[in-house]
């Protein structure tokens, strides 16, 4: 859901949405204990991603949402999470150039 | 002679935000809350350049400065970074006292390093100055982990630390020994005191003193009469006086109280709201006392007005407690006491005069609450396993 009503204005030409919680599918390296997304497709557009640039973990019970910071190749920002427990990927921030 | 450092990160949230998103560096940046009464939790240094500080209302921020970016806070991400910054810290020293999400206290007296100044060297500036390289190598260590820039300030105690730390900022780093602190804060104001604020300074105003180095030299014995045991600790705040210990992180700090507050996103004068949120503060407060395992004796309750009047109301309970049932009516007692019906903006609740529940639980002291316990018990089991949503009870769902 977007909470339109809470946004800033586009400034700049840049804008932030917040709260975006759509489902996307990712594709996702695995290895050394790590995981770490590569590419994924949100609505109809394909992101390949340039650089992981965080990682954090909120916990809700026992259950783990991994969350990941991404820099595409057209130099936007996205940030996506896992849901272990459901298995899911949903993609809750992006920064576009406008 | 105690060598003590204290490390405060640099802008740390809107850092670890540009740090993550570096198309955001170099422009004015702001992180907190976007809704209506939304606050800067934290502002680059673009962005202070307007006169943009924490605790600012965004829409104020928002009008000195309106091409700043705006982010939503994310407490999770600023709490992994914060863990990380501790695990570089404990290589130096056991002894890190985390302050706050983004401050720590470390103390360097037992740790040996080379350039050390010898151990029987009595002058404060030689010692606290050969720690400098030491205080180098943890902004180094720091940045390579975390990517982030900190300042340090170094002294021969918590309170001149942090002082210090706040001279020259970001990637500072200041020595003060307590006669260096006296030179450079005795004729400032009194607010410039890390714990004085702008009511303390106004009373201390009415004694006609304004400035540190007067209330280092203001008769003690009139501080303690104005002010109790708080007048003697601000006093020696301004002498540069510190002895509390440096309380590393694996000790633990006995909590003294436990609550919490929330400011209403719109003024409240219907009382079932207000309940409700009472309620659901009250659950809070009990599944943490349980969670760390304390019990408490004292209600608290907190209300402020539109007009930011503030009332904090408390009660004694015959004996301690962790439910929340006698939490919220307790505290619902005192609201029907003491609200004058006035539209509301903040409510919390707290409960202090807490001791350690192991004795207690041994004891089987709650007789007829037994069932009560066990029922908060197995929602607090819910929640530990699927989340604190797992679970709501029927009066906060208005």
């Amino acid at each position: 859901m977007v909470h339109a009503n809470s946004f800033p204005k586009p400034s700049d030409g840049y804008f932030m949405i917040e709260s975006i919680h759509d489902p996307i599918e990712v594709i996702t390296m695995f290895g050394n204990g790590k995981m770490r997304p590569i590419r994924f497709r949100w609505k109809n557009k394909i992101v390949k991603v340039a650089k992981v640039t965080g990682d954090w973990v909120r916990h809700e019970g026992q259950n783990k949402i991994h969350y990941f910071a991404l820099l595409a190749d057209s130099s936007d920002y996205y940030e996506i999470c896992y849901n272990a427990k459901d298995m899911t990927w949903q993609l809750t921030r992006v920064w576009m150039e406008g | 002679m105690r060598v003590v450092f204290h490390l405060d990160m640099d802008a740390f949230f809107a850092a670890v935000e540009e740090k993550l998103n570096p198309r955001l560096r170099g422009r004015p940046l702001l992180v907190g809350g976007t809704e209506r009464r939304g606050v800067v939790a934290a502002a680059n240094y673009p962005a202070r350049a307007f006169g943009i500080h924490a605790g600012m209302p965004m829409g104020e921020a928002r009008r000195l400065c309106p091409d700043a970016t705006f982010v939503e806070g994310n407490p999770q991400k600023y709490i992994h970074t914060s863990l990380q910054v501790l695990d570089a810290l404990k290589s130096f020293t056991p002894a890190v006292e985390p302050f706050s999400i983004d401050e720590a206290f470390l103390d360097l007296t037992q740790v040996q390093w080379a350039g050390r100044a010898p151990a029987g060297e009595r002058d404060p500036a030689r010692v606290l100055d050969s720690a400098i390289p030491v205080a180098h190598a943890i902004q180094r260590a720091v940045l390579r982990r975390v990517g982030l820039t900190a300042t340090i300030g170094i002294a021969t105690n918590k309170y001149v630390a942090k002082m210090a730390s706040g001279v020259q900022k970001p990637r500072g780093l200041t020595v003060l020994t307590v006669e260096r602190y006296r030179e450079r804060f005795w004729g400032r104001g009194v607010q410039e005191l890390w714990g004085i604020g702008e009511k303390t300074r106004d009373a201390l105003g009415k004694l006609g003193i304004s400035t540190v180095g007067q209330l280092a030299r203001f008769p003690r014995e009139f501080l303690t009469y104005h002010f109790g045991l708080n007048g003697e600790n601000m006093q020696e705040a301004a002498q540069g006086l510190d002895e509390t210990p440096v309380t590393p992180y694996y000790e633990g700090i006995a909590a003294k109280s436990m609550g919490h507050e929330i400011t209403l996103s719109s003024d409240v004068s219907d009382r079932e709201a207000l309940l409700s949120e009472l309620l659901r503060l009250s659950d809070m407060v009990g599944r943490r006392l349980r969670a760390d395992h304390y019990l408490g004796r004292v209600v608290s309750v907190k209300i402020r007005d539109a007009r930011f009047r503030t009332k904090i109301r408390q009660r004694a309970l015959a004996s301690v407690m962790d439910d929340e049932h006698e939490i919220f009516h307790t505290a619902s007692l005192l609201l029907d006491a003491h609200w004058d019906g006035r539209p509301l903006r903040l409510i919390g609740v707290s409960v202090s005069g807490l001791v350690s529940a192991e004795g207690y639980y041994q004891q089987s002291l709650f007789g007829g609450d037994e069932h009560r316990r066990r029922m908060s018990e197995a929602v607090d089991s819910l929640r530990d396993r699927f989340g604190e949503h797992a679970l709501v009870k029927a009066g906060v769902l208005r």
